[in-house]
């Protein structure tokens, strides 16, 4: 389907707009999308920062409250169990101190020796230095302080879990304890040179012991020791309860410190009480300066001297926080000191362990940002196929709307040039209905009124047009008329060699005013003219017509040419009202002689070319013809030599004009003729024409051109025969005719009489009949005709070879005879010798030749 | 050679018109010999003749020998000065009957 191209732009229109700001909305609404992710992206970094930095103190805080609570919390629940163990050491002291006291009322108290059948039991136990063989001499001893039994029963009953076993040494040397580790190798044992007595009986009050590894148990302990005294108050021994370092590390204080933290207890040498980390730290080998009870280790750690500061500051008894660097990386350090020991309870943990969390939260908050990007990103997707589909949408109901409304605004359009279609397929009466109220309402109403009056003038025209084509016709048959008035075959004369003439009229109009002729006036005159009739058109024409009639008549009357003029300009004269004029050369040419006699009057003089250079033919000017009465015309003669030209012509080419109205003149136009040298005198016209074509680049022809060429040659040499014509045929009865209109061609171009023309042809007819019938018979040949004419004589020559006949030598028919007598041949070659002149025969070169002459 | 011939009775009209010449001269023979079977007297006009060849000179000898032959008579009329000279030069106005 062929769409409209307005539609088609109406079209693009509406749609380009449509979709520039569809487009632009969208790409302002991505541009906000795309601000809002990166600000976002941003956002959650800072908020990331500030969350980092914003956790790490508050964490540090943290650490620092909880490890600080944790320090002090432990230090005191050890405070107060080691002072309710303390508490309870001093108790059994005052008990015993009143055994010996009560001596004498006490029941001896017997108590078994330390054997292997208890073992895992809570039972006393007796040891001696020398085992049982002691017994006698401490037996009485023994059974007194056997009563402290139920003392230590009932404290064992609710014995803590630190609590090993409970026990008391005598100076004398025995030892009873109570506790789940009874052996039979322990009934021999000193308690006098343990750590814990000799601590005791030095100190003289409550005494704790370093680490030591229990010589029943094999754990490793600490001891509350405390001496007691006899009635006198001298020293009689100690009594003591064990605590398993094990159990306080794992029950009190290293709990609850994180994976890679830990806690210990330090004295005030910075020797570490308890530690889950006793024997082995991170970062050191382990120490190996002995074994059981001798592993006293320090504290102190190579090569970190943050860390041993704040060691010094736990040695000292402060309590406190501290955050130090160490070679394994940042550490919290809380400590807090046991008031009843004087020792500290220390709690370290990485900062990185902490730290941690901020960094999980950190990452928790990268995580959610970029959560956020991509819930944004498939915003932005969605808002893209958003778009794409209200896109897709728009463009359809676009298309949709635009084509209804250019329907509406086309369709009138479309009326209006189907109204133009039929307006130039010629139906005028069409008229155009359009009711859109719009500059559309109002061009239909032009194009109505425009048919209407294109109708009108189509209408006149038609009627102008069949007047001018009326004009038109009789104009072309008058310029028939004219120009057959001209004499218009070349070569006008062709038997006459003497000279040579071509003459031509180009008309500016349809007829024109110039004309040309030429005639002979007699036998050896040539008559030549060329004449311009004043105005253009018919007027022109007409008075051209009896101008040259009446010239031609009155030259042919044998009058010289400037008496034929003053008779012609007279006559003119008489009836010329119009008041119009002619301009005219006229020359007489003797054709034997080459005298040219001429007149002018009031004509443009012609062109001479001779030997090679051309120049005008001036003579005094006479008056124009037809306009004043007068008989006075001069006349002049030149004697013309063979090959002398002679160029007559109308100012219609010395007038002839270029667009900067230019005239031709005499200079372009002798120019012209000095640079064409022998050639054709129809060349030569067509030459000048060119050059004046040439000359007017395209600007209309204004007047008439008239142009008439004579070339002098004079009469043919003596023995030369310029004239001689041939016909060469096979010689029989068909070709008969062909052979007589040869002839009859030829003697009309030699002017010759009816009478004698119809006399030759018998003569051609009769030879050539005889040649046919006898010459080859009985086969065929040629014969071979020539005519020349010369000196006013024809000669006619037959030539064939055939069998050597002399018509001559045939005797002549009596004519006198009656017509009984009368012989029916040789008629025919007795009324050729009759009827021409001469006849002669020859036989030269196996050729018959037959000679007729005649007198023109 | 254009020949139009009608008869009254014993009297046969040839009107001639044209050349007669060796081409045309049969074709004035061969309806002019057998006229003579016939009529008594055959007519030919010449007015529209302007040229006769010694062939037309015998058709016209052989049908003035025919005539004469069989008791009839031959006339020519509306014979031009020029042909009037032909016959002259050739002795056929003392044989021809010419009106």
């Amino acid at each position: 389907m062929k769409k409209s191209s307005i539609k088609r732009k109406f079209l693009f229109i509406v749609l380009g707009m449509s979709l520039v700001s569809l487009t632009t909305f969208c790409a302002v609404a991505f541009r906000g999308s795309f601000t809002m992710r990166s600000k976002v992206q941003q956002l959650s970094a800072r908020l990331g920062e500030f969350a980092i930095s914003n956790s790490n103190l508050f964490l540090e805080q943290e650490a620092h409250d909880k490890l600080m609570t944790k320090a002090k919390s432990r230090s005191k629940i050890i405070d107060e169990r080691l002072t309710a163990i303390e508490k309870d050491v001093l108790y059994f002291s005052r008990y015993i101190a009143k055994l010996y006291q009560k001596a004498d009322r006490m029941p001896p108290m017997p108590i078994q020796f330390s054997t292997s059948d208890n073992y895992g039991k809570l039972a006393m136990q007796l040891r001696s230095a020398n085992g049982k063989e002691d017994y006698p001499r401490i037996r009485q001893e023994a059974h007194l302080l056997g009563n402290i039994t139920t003392a230590f029963e009932s404290n064992g009953d609710d014995m803590e879990v630190l609590t090993v076993s409970l026990f008391l040494g005598t100076e004398s040397g025995f030892m009873i304890v109570y506790g789940p580790f009874s052996s039979d190798q322990h009934q021999k044992f000193d308690p006098r040179d343990r750590p814990w007595y000799t601590g005791a009986k030095e100190a003289g009050e409550s005494f704790w012991t370093a680490p030591y590894e229990d010589a029943a148990s094999g754990k490793l302990v600490i001891t509350c020791a405390h001496p007691f005294y006899g009635v006198d108050g001298e020293f009689k021994g100690v009594v003591g309860i064990d605590v398993v370092i094990d159990d306080l590390n794992s029950e009190i204080v290293d709990i609850d410190v994180g994976r890679h933290g830990y806690a210990f207890i330090i004295d005030s040498e910075q020797t570490l009480i308890s530690s889950r980390e006793f024997i082995k730290r991170e970062g050191e080998n382990e120490d190996d300066n002995g074994n059981g009870a001798n592993k006293r280790r320090s504290a102190y750690w190579k090569g970190n001297p943050e860390y041993n500061e704040t060691l010094k500051k736990v040695a000292a008894g402060e309590t406190g926080f501290e955050k130090v660097n160490t070679q394994m990386g940042e550490k919290f350090i809380a400590y807090s000191q046991i008031p009843a020991t004087g020792w500290s309870v220390v709690i370290v943990q990485p900062v990185s362990e902490i730290m941690e969390l901020v960094t999980e939260n950190s990452a928790a908050i990268e995580e959610m940002t970029q959560e956020t990007l991509s819930v944004i990103n498939s915003m932005i997707r969605v808002m893209l196929i958003n778009f794409m589909f209200v896109l897709i949408l728009a463009i359809v109901v676009i298309i949709y709307l635009a084509e209804k409304m250019s329907d509406k605004i086309i369709k009138p359009i479309l009326t209006l040039e189907k109204c133009f279609e039929r307006i130039a397929s010629g139906e005028l009466d069409t008229r155009v209905e359009i009711k859109t109220g719009d500059e559309i309402e109002r061009l239909g109403g032009s194009v109505n009124s425009m048919a209407q009056k294109l109708k009108e003038y189509i209408e006149n025209l038609q009627q102008v047009t069949a007047e001018k084509e009326r004009i038109d016709v009789e104009l072309n048959v008058a310029t028939k008329i004219q120009a057959n008035m001209l004499p218009s075959v070349f070569p006008p004369f062709p038997h006459h060699t003497e000279f040579d003439i071509y003459a031509a009229m180009l008309p500016a109009r349809e007829v024109g005013g110039d004309f040309y002729d030429f005639f002979f006036v007699d036998k050896n005159t040539l008559a030549i003219l060329v004449a311009d009739v004043s105005g253009k058109g018919v007027p022109a024409a007409l008075f051209m017509v009896i101008a040259k009639t009446l010239i031609r008549n009155t030259a042919l009357s044998g009058k010289r040419p400037e008496v034929v003029f003053g008779t012609v300009n007279n006559m003119l004269y008489e009836n010329n009202d119009a008041g119009m004029f002619v301009t005219a050369f006229m020359g007489y040419l003797n054709i034997k002689t080459g005298k040219f006699t001429y007149t002018n009057a009031g004509h443009t003089p012609p062109i001479l070319r001779s030997g090679g250079c051309s120049k005008l033919l001036k003579m005094r000017p006479g008056l124009i013809l037809a306009a004043f009465e007068s008989k006075l015309y001069d006349q002049d003669e030149i004697m013309l030599q063979r090959g002398d030209e002679l160029f007559l012509y109308t100012d219609g080419i010395t007038e002839a004009m270029n667009k900067e109205k230019t005239l031709f003149g005499n200079e372009r136009m002798l120019e012209a003729a000095n640079n064409n040298p022998d050639v054709p005198l129809k060349d030569l016209t067509l030459l000048m024409k060119h050059e004046i074509d040439k000359f007017a680049e395209g600007a209309e022809q204004s007047d008439d051109i008239t142009m008439l060429a004579l070339r002098y040659i004079g009469p043919p040499a003596a023995g030369e025969n310029d004239t001689m014509e041939k016909l060469s045929v096979e010689a029989s009865l068909e070709n008969l005719e062909t052979a007589l209109d040869f002839i009859a061609k030829n003697l009309e171009a030699a002017n010759c009489q009816p009478k004698q023309r119809n006399q030759i042809t018998i003569a051609i007819e009769e030879i050539f009949v005889n040649i046919a019938h006898y010459a080859y018979h009985p086969g065929v040949g040629e014969v071979t005709i020539s005519v020349s004419t010369e000196e006013g004589e024809i000669t006619i020559e037959f030539e064939d070879c055939g069998k050597p006949y002399n018509p001559l030598e045939k005797e002549d028919p009596d004519i006198t005879e009656g017509v009984e007598e009368r012989e029916m041949g040789g008629l025919g070659i007795f009324m050729v010798k009759n009827l021409m002149d001469a006849i002669e025969y020859r036989r030269n070169e196996n050729k018959n030749l037959l000679t007729l002459r005649k007198k023109l | 050679m254009k020949i139009v011939k009608s008869q009254d009775g014993t009297k046969v009209f040839f009107a001639l018109d044209g050349r007669l010449d060796t081409v045309t001269a049969p074709e004035l023979q061969n309806v002019l010999i057998p006229a003579f079977d016939d009529a008594k007297s055959v007519t030919l006009d010449f007015v529209g003749v302007a040229y006769v060849s010694s062939a037309g000179l015998r058709v016209l000898l052989l049908g003035e020998k025919t005539a004469k032959s069989k008791n009839c008579s031959m006339i020519l009329i509306n014979v031009s000065q020029e042909i009037k000279d032909i016959f002259e030069m050739t002795g056929f106005s003392d044989i021809l009957k010419i009106a």
